[in-house]
């Protein structure tokens, strides 16, 4: 089983080489000297933290659309144990969390005998669990704000054409929370990726990871420079991205108004 | 040694060392929200130019800022202030290396990431008081500084304010970066300390309990001074 996953892992890092080969191969000479002959490297970078915080970001949703809808039908008890979980993840720091959970952990052995540990010993896993966990709860604080201020009206007419309170949650109200959200979870998803650099102190080489690596050994600061142009251009294709998926997946709810707009 | 024990004040146990770790977070947060509101005022100031030159800047600097990894600006702001100071040395003549505070160069850092962000909230603002002040402040024959001073920036301060206790959080939170620039501040403290005694897991959980106390303070300042200032709108 540790051997497949870390297989698997090993797969797909030569798969970003390969790719960043093919990327690099041509702009050789055209890059400066600092990061010339780094340039596979910073691809694999920026496609495994892409990968990372597309996949967390995924994840999260779906965590979170579980949590907003028990907050949403459940009673008093489930609400507080949310709003727990909520008030943890969002009043420390993400670095906190990462390490508690990767140094942390590791000092039970009952952990590191188990089957958990596989996936406790990998910083990228952790990275992955840790990302998921936190942004699912700015999410759920998100989704539930942008509940709380449906129009009324939204509920009662559902309720009033025979839907129950179930059915109303899922066909009338989430998704218009979802739309009405759209730009704070884009900006969510912004932060999430930003703040994935972190990662890279628990030993994942994402593209902060590389860049330390590579600073480290020629102490050239323009290296840690095309890092962050690298980052703004993951920011850009984010935002993109955000704008793409709004304008396939609330194309059946009739006016949206920041379509109508303009 | 019991967990109590290793919690506990004096020579035996890290709980003094915690809590002095805390109280650099706080010094921290606290120098760099001074650094952060200046940057944040100037670079507010220069988006509300008519200058365009001026704008372009501050609103390229802003797009950099908001794509750019706070970890990431912190490792470039220490590195590069570190360099630019002994370069600097070099080129005077001397022979001498000086290591950059780490407290300042955090500060720095952090006070660029929160003006950044706090000059977005100042414009808002800036934007948000009723026209019928200014205009009012017009008819009484006021020169632009004069308006500005006694009308618009008092009056700013309450459509701000909920803005930038949002950042002051997302600030404290952003302190505990500096523990990869190794500054002894709460989190680095946990983590030395939960080395030394084998026991990381302890450690972080009593800084992660104080991080908590830390924010669900601000959070209760937070509303007791929304409760304060909330606009009062007329009804009748």
């Amino acid at each position: 089983m540790d051997t497949l996953i870390h297989d698997i892992g090993f797969w797909i890092t030569e798969l970003h080489f390969t790719f960043g080969e093919t990327v690099c191969t041509p702009l050789g000479g055209l890059l400066p000297t600092a990061i010339d002959r780094y340039c596979p490297r910073f691809i694999d970078g920026a496609l495994t933290t892409f990968e990372l915080v597309a996949l967390a970001l995924v994840l999260a949703f779906g965590l979170a659309r579980l949590l907003v809808a028990r907050y949403w039908l459940s009673g008093p008890w489930v609400r507080r144990a949310i709003d727990g979980y909520r008030w943890v993840f969002q009043g420390t720091p993400l670095l906190i969390q990462l390490w508690i959970l990767y140094f942390g952990l590791a000092q039970f052995d009952v952990l590191r005998d188990s089957m958990a540990w596989i996936i406790l010993s990998s910083g990228w896993w952790v990275g992955l669990f840790t990302l998921v966990l936190n942004s699912a709860a700015y999410q759920t604080a998100i989704l539930v704000g942008a509940l709380a201020n449906l129009p009324d009206g939204q509920r009662e007419g559902a309720l009033a054409l025979g839907l129950s309170p179930r059915q109303a949650y899922r066909r009338i109200l989430f998704p218009q929370a979802v739309r009405a959200a759209w730009p704070s979870l884009a900006n969510e998803g912004i932060l999430l990726l930003k703040a994935s650099a972190l990662v890279s102190t628990i030993t994942v080489l994402d593209l902060m990871g590389h860049a330390r690596t590579v600073f480290s050994r020629s102490y050239d600061l323009s290296v840690y420079g095309y890092a962050a142009f690298l980052y703004i251009g993951l920011t850009a294709l984010m935002t993109l991205l955000a704008f793409a998926i709004r304008k396939y997946a609330f194309r059946q709810l009739p006016g949206d108004p920041w379509f109508e707009r303009r | 040694m019991s967990s109590l024990t290793l919690l506990g004040f004096g020579s035996e146990g890290w709980g003094d060392e915690l809590l002095l770790g805390a109280l650099i977070t706080l010094a921290l947060a606290i120098c760099s929200v001074v650094v952060g509101l200046t940057i944040g005022a100037l670079l507010a100031a220069l988006k509300l130019q008519t200058w365009r030159v001026g704008r372009g800047i501050a609103h390229g600097i802003t797009l950099a800022f908001r794509g750019t990894p706070e970890f990431l600006i912190i490792l470039i702001v220490f590195f590069g202030l570190d360099h630019a100071v002994n370069s600097m040395l070099a080129a005077l003549g001397s022979s001498q290396t000086i290591s950059t505070p780490k407290f300042w160069a955090a500060t720095l850092a952090l006070g660029l990431i929160f003006g950044v962000y706090a000059s977005e909230v100042f414009k808002g603002a800036f934007h948000a008081v009723s026209r019928g002040h200014l205009e009012a402040a017009d008819a009484l024959g006021m020169g632009w500084w004069l308006k500005l001073q006694l009308i618009h920036i008092p009056l700013m301060w309450r459509h701000a304010l909920p803005g930038l206790m949002n950042l002051w959080l997302v600030l404290l939170k952003d302190t505990s970066l500096a523990a990869v620039i190794a500054l002894d501040e709460l989190l680095r403290t946990a983590k030395v300390a939960g080395e030394s005694e084998r026991e990381p897991f302890l450690f972080f959980l009593a800084a992660g309990v104080l991080y908590l106390a830390m924010t669900a303070l601000s959070e209760r300042f937070r509303q007791l001074l929304s409760d304060r200032t909330a606009l009062v709108t007329r009804t009748s």
